[in-house]
């Protein structure tokens, strides 16, 4: 029963599905609400030393969590692991979700970071306060017309079901709420308008600002000015000329199943892909796959003191 | 030195090591307790064949790694080699307080994760020593709880030096959580501010060339470091200096030499040896195999089977 309290998603029912006794989610949310108004409480109040402990403690759990997760078998059919009953991989979802409940709050805080920064530039005037002025105009814009088109969705249950149904009272204008299935690829809505219409070629003109900065920055880069910018001319030289047929034709003479096959272009550049280039990123890959090792390590046993907030006690 | 603070440091690194080793061995008893109250699957010989492998290495790679940690503690040494890019740290912040404009610090599109924070520690860094000049440092976020962090710490880093009066609130910046959306804010940023230097760290896409060629058309001085591989060619194009691959991780570790990280650095590098050594191990068993084949076909499966458990002990650590 307690650990059903706990965690809702073992024993026989699941919680999200309709019939399932609602109160053992209700009082989940209320357990998850006082420990977390207890943690919270507890840091705020407690004294540096005592904080510190504190933080170390949840660090310690919440990382052990998932430290059992990958370390204890899981069961042999559904590959699953559990621990005293509890499901520990269908909990580590839950966890999931609260970090995306956590990430929703601070979105809030990055809005207002948003909203503080361009509002001071306009009361300001300070330069370039036209662009700070076409934020509120584009966030306005974007979140009313959003909202304005999903509202009765959000209220009505009925909404999916019967929004393309003769008879059915939609509370928005078309030019609001498009419904109209033949304009199912695009609405003809605002928010569409603004969306597909505005933000999405906006986006892509962004990307295809790279293609010129490619050029340009393959242009330095390939200046022969030292040893390894030498080495770097010459092997862009091959691998472009590998995978191009101008390039292939210039070894085409040498016979493909010849003795030295090896010689042709496109050989070469294979074996720069395949026997230089495919090991130094599989080193490379070593390499950070046991700093971020060494780092979790670090940051779970709160052995990086100092690094992000300075030394207290 | 003073007599009292040694013997401060040695009760501190004294109890470092209980409270770390106690914190390991909380993992040793958890481990058990899962293992012998868990689901009976590691009695099975699947289990062993499937999991144990990978489990062991990244078991062993953490013991090597706390062990270093540990001995670092205790007073033990660490040479770390120069990295040319963490070394021009230096230079930048001094150019930026000679030209009188600001630094910016790109801490990428990554969410709260393993890379993320150790851009922000390295932009901590940086901020440290800015301060001390009195040059601004914008950091750009884009991703809103990174964005909380990096807004505490870099406050924390101001009460920190005795300025907290200098810290401004709009140094720390949520962007965009959309990629161009951020590309096109953090560029026109780096040009309108016409700013003397340019860190990008963290996790970075298509993104990456964008910024870095911003920074360029002002003629910022440019460092950068990312562990995604695809992204580094670019900004090696385009930077005046780039980490490549662990020295990301090491940056810490060189800017600081803090014992823990230069433990770790250490951890990690016999780490390396040892992949080193069953890598050879594997080639020269591979090869032999192959021989034994033309040779002797009958003793060839025993070392075959030698090997196909290497080459899944590798598979399974990935």
């Amino acid at each position: 029963m307690i650990l059903g309290l706990i965690n809702p998603l073992t024993g026989t029912d699941d919680i999200w599905i309709v019939g399932d006794p609602w109160y053992r989610l209700i009082i989940f949310c209320l357990l998850a609400a006082l420990l977390c108004t207890v943690v919270l409480g507890a840091i705020h109040m407690a004294g540096n030393q005592a904080t510190r402990l504190l933080v170390m403690g949840c660090a310690f759990a919440a990382g052990l969590f998932y430290v059992l997760e990958f370390f204890i078998p899981p069961d042999a059919k559904s590959q699953e692991v559990s621990l005293w009953g509890v499901n520990l991989t269908q909990m580590s979802g839950i966890i999931g979700n609260a970090n995306q409940v956590v990430a929703g709050f601070t979105f809030l805080l990055g809005v207002y970071n948003l909203v503080h920064i361009h509002g001071n530039n306009i009361r300001r005037l300070r330069k370039g306060w036209g662009y700070s002025l076409s934020f509120f105009i584009a966030f306005l814009a974007m979140t009313v017309s959003a909202f304005a088109r999903d509202w009765q969705s959000f209220f009505d249950p009925k909404y999916d079901e019967l929004k393309n149904t003769a008879g059915y009272q939609l509370w928005m204008p078309s030019w609001v709420n498009d419904v109209d299935p033949t304009h199912a690829l695009m609405p003809h809505d605002i928010f569409s308008v603004l969306f597909e219409g505005f933000y999405r070629n906006m986006d892509a003109t962004m990307f295809s600002i790279l293609a010129f900065y490619i050029v340009s920055a393959a242009y330095r880069a390939f200046r022969i000015r030292s040893k390894e910018a030498a080495v770097l001319m010459i092997t862009a030289v091959i691998m472009m000329m590998g995978q191009v047929p101008l390039g292939q034709a210039i070894t085409a003479a040498i016979p493909k199943d010849g003795f030295w096959h090896g010689l042709r272009i496109e050989e070469i550049s294979q074996f720069v892909l395949n026997t230089i280039n495919g090991p130094v990123q599989r080193a490379i890959g070593f390499g950070l796959g046991l700093g971020a090792l060494g780092m979790a390590l670090r940051i779970w046993l709160s052995l990086e003191r100092g690094t992000y907030f300075e030394e207290t006690s | 030195m003073t007599q009292a603070s040694t013997s401060t440091r040695k009760r501190g690194s004294d109890l470092a090591t209980v409270e770390a080793l106690c914190l390991a061995g909380l993992l040793v008893v958890a481990m058990a307790l899962g293992w012998f109250f868990g689901a009976g699957y590691w009695r099975t010989a699947e289990y062993w064949s499937k999991f144990v492998a990978g489990r062991a290495i990244v078991y062993a790679f953490s013991a090597m790694i706390l062990g270093q940690i540990l001995f670092a503690r205790r007073g033990g040494s660490a040479f770390i080699r120069r990295i040319p890019g963490l070394t021009a740290v230096d230079q930048t912040v001094g150019r930026a307080t000679e030209m009188g404009r600001p630094i910016t610090f790109s801490l990428g599109l990554g969410n709260v994760e393993i890379i993320t924070l150790q851009a922000l520690a390295i932009a901590l860094h940086v901020i440290r020593m800015a301060i001390r000049f009195g040059t601004r440092v914008i950091v750009t976020c884009a991703d809103p709880t990174v964005y909380a962090i990096a807004d505490e710490a870099v406050r924390e880093a101001f009460t920190a030096a005795g300025r907290p009066e200098s810290h401004n609130l709009d140094d720390v910046r949520f962007l965009s959580d959309r990629q161009f959306a951020y590309a096109s804010s953090a560029m026109g940023l780096i040009l309108r501010e016409r700013v003397a230097s340019n860190y990008m760290f963290g996790r970075f896409f298509a993104e990456s060339l964008i910024l870095a060629e911003a920074g360029n058309q002002v003629g910022a001085i440019q460092v950068a470091g990312t562990p995604i591989i695809t992204q580094i060619p670019f900004f090696v194009a385009s930077c005046d200096y780039t980490i490549i691959g662990d020295e990301y991780y090491a940056a810490t570790a060189y800017l600081t030499r803090e014992p823990v990280l230069s433990g770790s650095l250490v951890g990690q590098d016999h780490c390396k040896m040892l992949i080193l050594g069953l890598i050879t191990l594997g080639v020269i068993m591979a090869t032999v195999s192959a021989g034994l084949a033309q040779a002797s076909p009958g003793l060839e499966n025993d070392v075959s089977a030698l090997v196909s458990s290497f080459e899944k002990l590798f598979t399974e650590a990935k």
